[in-house]
């Protein structure tokens, strides 16, 4: 099922000839009416005419996060502001916050994507679909609800917070899917588990969308077999729109809309491209955007490119799952160790339960990562010993994952913060 | 009555006002514990409790959403004077039992009871029987 046959299923050649097209127009009107692109390409001593294939993108300078923060709030704008017919802002969890500004058309292919996305997962007018992020200046809630609506199935508009309501109303509305963030999906689960609800037998939620964060293969396989759901990633920035692209039913990979973003992958340190299946930095190109000119931004997101034919029949090639951001990423004693990678490594012990923390601080002269682990209340036994030899265990496993020796705490079940927004898994107290 | 004493093993983090936390948790839940002992562990707590009725306590501390689990150990009653423990320590020792881990509490009166953990509760059961000692049973505690 597709939303957009004739885009979603063009031959992968043609589709480049399309987004060349888009890019050229993209170039020439950001050069002619947004001043700040238009110095950025002076500056890299580039114009529109040396822009004649598509693979001339590299010549384009590139954007960063920086620059939106610079620009704050309208310095930006490639259209006067009677235009922009939507802000949002976005969680900076350090600093000024970033701005991003919609058009009707920018908002029209949001949705489009969201709506090619929600089709991919199975996702129509036969189902009600709770929206449970964010409703608000965050793009998640607004996002994915134009997006299911758009696809005809019935919006209910949760946002976060009241777990309690949220589950009631997902049993008496009969729920078929939900949209909303990993751990707020384990935080349901586990508020169901003590309201007594069976999420298998009593809910017909069996479908999620899960994003905003990374998160592991295992946790798919236990959403799955826990409750009963399949889960996609969903994945999307607000400097891109917000929440955007998903999985199809092979689960392989996001597949890009090649005719709303082309997607670069370059070796983080040298800026230089790397090939399909080469794992690296995640550069964008907004090719139909109006508001606000995104070209080659940076996003700090750690994926790779699979330019393979899909078994679902979509051309638009597909990005690797976000194995972090190179910001996420710490660096231990010289290796670096990225949370997501704790986190596959504890969700295929058994013994480990809901949720875990990572603290980072300096003894003295050398980094100490420990990480309180939360056990599952079957595994706890009266036995010291065996206590003592599942947390040298879980450092174990660790320590083969991660190439770095940690230290585990074993913590009681419910005894770690939860979280409803995005998860904060790491405190690192180190100062440089 | 078996001679059998559910104790109550409760994981606690080990993080300042973990034990405080699980007192109140204690209290709310009505539980009065009769002995305890807190194991020294530099990475987590494993509380131990023993209670006159353990079922109910049990039940209503899981309900609290303490991590609980019930552990069979024997109460050994002994006079409160030195060497008292002897007879049980050298009955257990000559069959081969292996003690895990023991705490006592005083009872008013002159006796004193030793909960002892063992690894196979119902052979001791039954040695200690035969060596004349005195057992305790969750009611007569």
């Amino acid at each position: 099922m597709f939303w957009n046959p004739r885009i979603e299923t063009m031959p992968y050649d043609e589709l480049q000839k399309l987004q060349y097209r888009e890019l050229k127009t993209l170039v020439n009107n950001l050069y002619s009416f947004n001043r700040f692109y238009h110095d950025r390409m002076k500056e890299a001593n580039v114009t529109p005419l040396d822009i004649n294939s598509l693979e001339d993108t590299s010549k384009l300078p590139f954007m960063y996060k920086q620059d939106l923060r610079d620009n704050y709030p309208d310095k930006m704008f490639t259209v006067p502001k009677n235009e922009i017919v939507r802000y949002h802002v976005s969680s900076g969890t350090s600093g000024k916050p970033t701005l991003v500004a919609y058009t009707r058309n920018d908002l029209a292919y949001w949705t489009e994507a969201l709506a090619r996305s929600f089709t991919s997962a199975g996702i129509g007018p036969d189902d009600t679909i709770q929206i449970s992020y964010g409703y608000g200046l965050f793009t998640g809630g607004l996002g994915a609800h134009y997006g299911a609506e758009k696809v005809g199935a019935t919006v209910l508009p949760t946002s976060t917070g009241n777990t309690q309501r949220q589950l009631e109303l997902m049993q008496d509305l009969g729920v078929t899917a939900i949209a909303c963030t990993p751990s707020f999906l384990v935080h349901l689960a586990t508020t169901a588990k003590k309201m007594g609800i069976d999420w298998k037998k009593d809910l017909k939620c069996h479908k999620a969308l899960l994003g905003a964060e990374p998160w592991s293969e295992s946790m798919r396989q236990k959403f799955k077999d826990e409750l009963g759901i399949t889960a996609y990633d969903l994945y999307g920035t607000s400097e891109q729109a917000g929440p955007m692209f998903t999985e199809c039913p092979a689960q392989c990979g996001a597949h890009i809309c090649g005719d709303i973003m082309l997607v670069e992958i370059i070796d983080p340190d040298t800026g230089e491209n790397l090939g399909p299946k080469q794992e690296g930095e995640m550069v964008i190109t907004m090719l139909k955007k109006e508001a606000m000119p995104m070209i080659r931004y940076r996003t700090k997101d750690l994926t790779y490119l699979n330019t393979d034919p899909c078994e679902c029949g979509r051309t638009s090639p597909r990005i690797g799952r976000i194995t972090g951001r190179s910001d996420d990423m710490l660096i231990i004693r010289g290796i670096n160790v990225f949370p997501s990678q704790v986190e596959y490594a504890l969700m295929r012990i058994p013994q480990v339960g809901d949720q875990y923390m990572i603290n980072v601080s300096r003894e003295g002269d050398l980094d100490r990562m420990v990480v309180q682990v939360e056990i599952q209340p079957d595994a706890f036994t009266d036995d010291t010993a065996k206590m003592a030899g599942l947390r040298a265990h879980i450092e174990y496993e660790l320590k083969r994952y991660l190439n770095i020796a940690v230290e585990v705490e074993l913590m009681a079940p419910g005894s770690l913060p939860r979280f409803e927004g995005k998860a904060k898994h790491v405190t690192d107290t180190r100062r440089f | 009555m078996s001679k059998i004493i559910n104790q109550i093993s409760v994981f606690i983090s080990n993080s300042p006002g973990s034990l405080a936390a699980l007192s109140e948790k204690l209290k709310a839940c009505n539980v009065n514990m009769l002995a305890f002992n807190l194991s020294e562990n530099s990475e987590f707590g494993i509380v131990r409790i023993i209670v006159k009725d353990s079922a109910p306590a049990i039940e209503a501390l899981k309900k609290a959403g303490l991590t609980v689990r019930a552990t069979e150990v024997l109460g050994v009653r002994i006079q409160d004077t030195p060497g008292a423990f002897v007879p049980a320590a050298e009955a257990l020792g000559k069959a081969g039992i292996n003690i895990r881990y023991a705490y006592a509490f005083t009872l008013v009166g002159g006796d004193a009871v030793l909960f002892i953990r063992v690894d196979e509760p119902d052979k001791a059961v039954d040695v200690l029987e035969k060596a004349g000692i005195r057992l305790e049973t969750e009611s007569d505690l």
